[in-house]
């Protein structure tokens, strides 16, 4: 009888020098820059863990779910000048559970990760930079959004 | 063989069993003739470059020495071993395969491809490894505390700490089981008995510095002017920030503006003292510690 648990099943090598980020570090990147640099950032990382694609694919829509999330908070709350601020907390909420899930999503393959014991890359200036451009490109979908609306 | 090269291989062996594959490697710089084609004397080389981090000189003389003596079980486990820290997977997982075809039920080389397959993240076939090595070796440390691992990479941070508990029990001075110890310790909130374990199996590898970088960041997470950052460590510090929102508008929403202002201020505080005493603490360790 074949022995279904020694068969290969492991098809690719893994390489050593790429630097994922520390989960943890993303959080930031979501709570400053909002649902797509989290998104961004979290897409990015999931590939240097090499989590498979469907799961990647999930942290895309995840991120397309609170981009929606965003413009409805947007839609919601616009009008009122009282409600800046709520747009901004509420958009902040949005982007941080949404990293929640992506995080999530990532988690195995970070385990998986940590157990090779090598070291994680620095995310200062990824993290910086996807944080204003996401920043700055949600800012234009919601105008865009907001005039075809 | 005559007796001085029976004695420096079993010599050599023995530094490896101590945790100095440095003097293993000297030992076995002395063997001429027929005692340096020994299997041993591969086996040993092999494990101690290994162990040396020197993995691709050791995927060279194991793959060497199992081509000059045929499949030795022991040999296939090394270098599986260091083919995996060498993040060459697949090759890892043929050459304990290999093994295997040869005797299916053999712990150390179901451990070790259990170890590969967690390095791949296919934690649920490493812990159907590791229960099947369990049955054919049940009161093993190296049993628990590749369950510690599974645990780990499956995110059972309680389990992890449980059998790594275990592990300690076989062999209460094994660094690797005091090391996972120390993780599980401080997954699960004891920062404490997790910085103990960490320095204790940092001091008995002084050579290791991810061990070391480990009992440094304990030692910092016990600091005293830590504790207030105590919450991050032990929840995810989204949800410390969403519930810190939370009640800021939340005061604001019942009429209680002032209040509300007065909360905000503190968490401001709060998040500035987080972000700029930690690497002061750190620098201190550091300079403490000598890096």
């Amino acid at each position: 009888m074949p022995d279904e648990l020694l068969r290969p099943t492991i098809g690719t090598p893994v390489d050593l020098s790429v630097r994922p980020w520390r989960l943890m570090s993303q959080t930031y990147v979501a709570f400053f820059g909002g649902v797509i640099a989290s998104t961004v950032i979290a897409f990015l990382n999931a590939r240097r863990l090499g989590v498979d694609a469907v799961k990647r694919r999930l942290i895309l829509l995840t991120g397309l779910f609170g981009l929606v999330a965003v413009g409805a908070v947007f839609v919601l709350l616009d009008g009122d000048d009282d409600m800046t601020s709520g747009i901004r907390v509420g958009t902040r909420v949005v982007a941080v559970l949404c990293c929640l899930v992506q995080l999530r999503l990532q988690r195995p393959m970070d385990r998986a990760f940590q157990l090779r014991g090598t070291d994680y890359g620095s995310l200062w200036g990824a993290g910086i930079a996807a944080a204003v451009g996401g920043a700055i490109a949600e800012l234009f979908v919601l105008l865009l959004a907001a005039r075809v609306v | 063989m005559n007796e001085p090269f029976e004695a420096r291989l079993q010599m050599a062996g023995h530094w490896l069993q101590l945790g100095h594959p440095e003097r293993t490697l000297v030992e076995l710089q002395g063997l001429t003739g027929e005692a340096a084609l020994d299997y041993r004397a591969y086996l040993f080389r092999g494990a101690a470059l290994h162990a040396l981090e020197r993995n691709s000189e050791a995927i060279d003389v194991l793959r060497a020495g199992l081509s000059q003596h045929g499949p030795v079980l022991a040999m296939f486990h090394v270098l599986g071993s260091a083919l995996r820290s060498d993040g060459r997977l697949p090759e890892a997982e043929a050459a304990l395969l290999q093994g295997l075809s040869i005797d299916p039920n053999e712990p150390d080389l179901l451990i070790g491809y259990a170890h590969v397959c967690l390095a791949a993240g296919q934690a649920q076939k490493a812990s159907a490894l590791v229960e099947r090595a369990a049955s054919y070796a049940p009161e093993s440390a190296a049993v628990s505390a590749a369950r510690a691992q599974v645990a780990f990479a499956l995110g059972k941070d309680r389990d992890m700490h449980r059998h790594s508990t275990e592990a300690l029990s076989h062999d209460p001075e094994d660094p690797g089981a005091r090391a996972l110890h120390g993780t599980a310790s401080i997954l699960t909130g004891d920062a404490r008995s997790g910085y103990t374990s960490l320095a204790s199996a940092a001091a008995s590898q002084p050579g290791d510095a991810d061990l070391r970088a480990a009992a440094r960041e304990a030692k910092l997470i016990n600091h005293p002017l830590m504790l207030p950052l105590r919450p991050f460590a032990r929840f995810n510090p989204l949800v410390v920030w969403i519930g810190a929102v939370a009640v800021i508008y939340g005061l604001r929403a019942v009429g209680l503006g002032p209040l509300s202002f007065v909360f905000a201020m503190v968490w401001l505080a709060f998040c500035v003292y987080s972000w700029v005493v930690p690497p002061l603490v750190r620098r201190w360790i550091n300079r403490k510690w000598g890096s």
